[in-house]
């Protein structure tokens, strides 16, 4: 017992120096400042939690309530229809499922129509103002500047701009000796022209910026490879600068259909949707419903199944990019 | 509703008075509101105006969360949506205080008020489409300016005269939410045709009648009468610009607006008579008392004391463009000192107003309006173009009933 006794003391005064050692250490590294307590990264979060909680998470959780329910706010009753909401926007033939498709043709049109030319300018003006030459900041300036204006004020330029019997091209265009008047916000094909060009003309500005500070991250030293190797302009544009760019293609990919697939203000304020509702986009059909007709629970079964769309677009994107990547 | 009688004379209140008059209106109104409160020193008044369409969306919303204004303006065809929202008073019993009698309105006008048996709304105005023409464009196509077209032949004479002075005459919006369809309407009621079934359960605007209105409407722009493409801006500005001799519009947007621009020449005739009857096309601006979760019996005779007050001085109301609704103040002498409303109340004994359904609005600006737009812009079949619009009505038409049956 004795010795039982006196190993274990031993033993227990044995390591005690090491334990004295250890324990400041251990007791150190516990309360040390960059040691956070568990909460610690929740509290730092929290003010942007509770935004992100007020402003999305809610009402994206009450949406998904309403979407089960006929729901005006202004009538006493909002009765629970199951899924009835959804399964009208699938039922051919009904007016709203006939009218939520036609927009969502318009959104695919203009996502179609102005994805490719919103990569592809903004990409050849950012090898532009990527050159060096006089006045390289003016003229990035230039490009950038109508992006900082608002829709409102876009809409309001280019429809004294495009105007069918007023507007200022058609005037000009007529001095030119062009006989009939181009119904510019009034017919298709020519709706679509001017949607797309005005979007492009709107927001190239910050698809080349971002393009821009990719391009000047590109090491150089891979140029002067490729050129040793013998790489004219277009190979090392090809086998360089877009491998590169890679990560920041998917990126603008992926904000510009989102951007493109979201459009509500120019159809609104240029075409109003004309004409018979064919530049009526997602967007706006979703707003009319939900906004001014005030049949919220349909509203918000449209706006889930736009979002259930665009994140599985968005997700293909990131799938075909990576792909490509390995 | 506490009950009310004569005029308040209690301590001093402030009143919240709703409504849409964002335009020329505006001012009239609170030019009003002031005069009132001169002669009722404790009742005060706080006008807000906000646009008709964000008055639409925030009214309802005020009235559910318990911060209704007392009293407000609203158009005709959205009385009996809001009554069936249960958003506004009937008031019935406050008639007699108030001093409305049947016999001082046209039937059209008293019977707007009225849905489900209950009165709602007490009509302040009415504001049919008129011929607005530009006296200095006919002249220059030799027509007589002091004597517009009344009826069909005449109307596509002077068309063709000004065609032949090289002015097209009749700019035909076919994009304007608001201008494009109403002229159908008076078309369509000129014809003969009617929009709704009784019930307001089925459109019936693809008859005959409508057919002949759409199609006389597009012989407009294959005459070369109305250019192609015209928006409701487009034929304004052309009118002020002497490019264009006749806009079909109502009085409360275009006679304080044509009356800024310098120089114009121009006067306001009733419609002319494309069909086989005279009517045109009218909306009313119309006093209600929105729902309180409780009423303050003051508050209540105030607001009454108000609406007594400005009915009986609604040719003060006149200068906003509208004419007023109650007849002997129609026929107050001093509305001749407003040349251009004396001329747009000759026509008012054609005026209709559409039906009294809930939710009737929607479906004529949202189905209606864009399938006569549409028909404009591309010159297709009318009757398939109405066609298509009557299965989409019915669509609605079902749902509102619906909506606003059991409410």
């Amino acid at each position: 017992m004795t010795t039982v006794s006196a190993t274990g003391t031993a033993r227990r005064e044995q390591p005690a120096p090491a334990v004295h050692v250890a324990s400041p250490d251990l007791r150190r590294r516990v309360r040390s400042p960059h040691r956070p307590r568990w909460w610690t990264p929740y509290v730092f979060l929290a003010p942007f939690l509770l935004i992100f909680g007020t402003f999305v998470l809610v009402p994206a959780l009450s949406g998904v309530w309403m979407s089960l329910h006929n729901w005006d706010f202004f009538l006493p009753d909002h009765p629970f229809v199951g899924l009835q909401n959804y399964v009208d926007l699938f039922t051919p033939g009904a007016l709203v499922a006939q009218q939520f498709w036609e927009s969502m043709r318009a959104t695919g049109i203009f996502v179609l129509l102005s994805v490719p030319l919103l990569m592809a300018i903004p990409l050849a003006l950012a090898l532009l103002l990527n050159q060096r030459f006089r006045g390289r900041t003016f003229f990035r300036a230039v490009f950038f500047a109508p992006y900082v204006l608002g829709v409102s004020v876009v809409g309001l330029l280019w429809q004294y701009l495009l105007n069918g019997n007023t507007g200022l091209i058609n005037g000009y265009l007529a001095e030119l000796g062009v006989t009939e008047a181009v119904p510019w916000l009034t017919a298709t094909p020519w709706v679509w022209v001017s949607l797309v060009g005005v979007t492009v003309w709107w927001t190239m500005g910050f698809n080349s910026v971002v393009y821009l500070a990719g391009l000047q991250s590109v090491d150089e030293a891979l140029y002067d490879a490729a050129k040793v190797d013998g790489a004219g302009r277009w190979a090392r544009l090809w086998h360089v600068t877009l491998p590169q760019l890679r990560p920041v293609i998917l990126f603008v990919l992926t904000m510009t259909v989102l951007a493109s697939a979201n459009m509500f203000g120019q159809s609104y304020l240029l075409t109003g949707g004309n004409p018979s509702n064919e530049t009526r986009t997602a967007i706006m059909f979703i707003a009319e419903v939900g906004l001014e007709q005030f049949r919220m629970g349909l509203a918000a079964a449209m706006s889930y199944l736009l979002a259930l769309l665009l994140i599985v677009i968005s997700a293909l994107n990131f799938l075909f990019l990576r792909q490509k990547e390995s | 509703m506490p009950q009310v009688a004569g005029t308040y004379d209690g301590p001093p209140v402030t009143l919240r008075f709703w409504n849409g008059l964002t335009g020329g209106d505006g001012p009239v109104m609170r030019t009003l509101i002031e005069e009132f409160t001169v002669a009722h020193p404790n009742v005060r008044i706080d006008m807000y105006a906000l646009p008709w369409g964000d008055f639409y969306q925030k009214f309802p919303a005020a009235v559910v969360s318990a911060l209704a204004p007392d009293l407000a303006l609203m158009h005709n065809f959205q009385v009996a949506t809001n009554a069936a929202r249960r958003v506004i008073m009937p008031v019935d019993e406050v008639l007699g205080t108030v001093g409305l009698a049947e016999e001082d309105y046209l039937p059209v006008v008293w019977g707007s008020g009225v849905y489900r048996g209950q009165r709602w709304s007490l009509p302040l105005d009415m504001w049919p489409d008129s011929l607005f023409y530009n006296r200095r464009v006919l002249e220059q196509a030799g027509l007589d300016p002091d004597a517009p077209p009344v009826d069909r032949a005449g109307y596509e004479s002077a068309l063709d005269a000004l065609a032949s002075a090289g002015v097209r005459g009749h700019w035909l919006p076919a994009i304007d939410p608001q201008g494009v369809g109403r002229g159908f309407d008076s078309l369509l009621w000129q014809l003969g045709g009617t929009h709704y079934d009784d019930a307001g359960r089925a459109a019936t605007w693809a008859g005959p009648e409508g057919v002949e209105a759409l199609a006389w409407q597009q012989s407009l722009i294959r005459q070369g009468w109305s250019p192609s493409d015209v928006s409701g801006s487009d034929a304004n500005v052309a009118f002020k610009n002497d490019q264009n001799a006749f806009l079909w519009g109502g009085p409360g947007a275009l006679i304080n607006d044509l009356g800024q621009v310098d120089g114009l020449d121009w006067d306001v005739a009733p419609l002319p008579r494309i069909g086989t009857q005279r009517a045109a096309f009218s909306g009313s601006h119309q006093f209600v008392v929105a729902r309180q979760q409780s009423f303050d019996a003051d508050r209540l005779a105030a607001v009454v004391t108000f609406l007594g007050w400005i009915l009986e001085n609604s040719l003060g109301w006149a200068s906003a463009g509208p004419v007023p609704a109650r007849l002997p103040v129609l026929q107050d002498p001093g509305l001749q000192d407003l040349p251009a409303q004396a001329h747009v109340a000759q026509g008012v004994e054609h005026i209709r107003f559409y039906p009294l359904v809930p939710g009737i609005a929607e479906v004529q600006t949202t189905i209606l309006y864009p399938a006569v737009g549409d028909a404009l812009l591309s010159l297709g079949d009318p009757r398939a173009a109405l066609e298509t619009a009557t299965t989409q009505a019915s669509f609605l038409l079902t749902e509102n009933a619906e909506k606003y049956g059991e409410a």
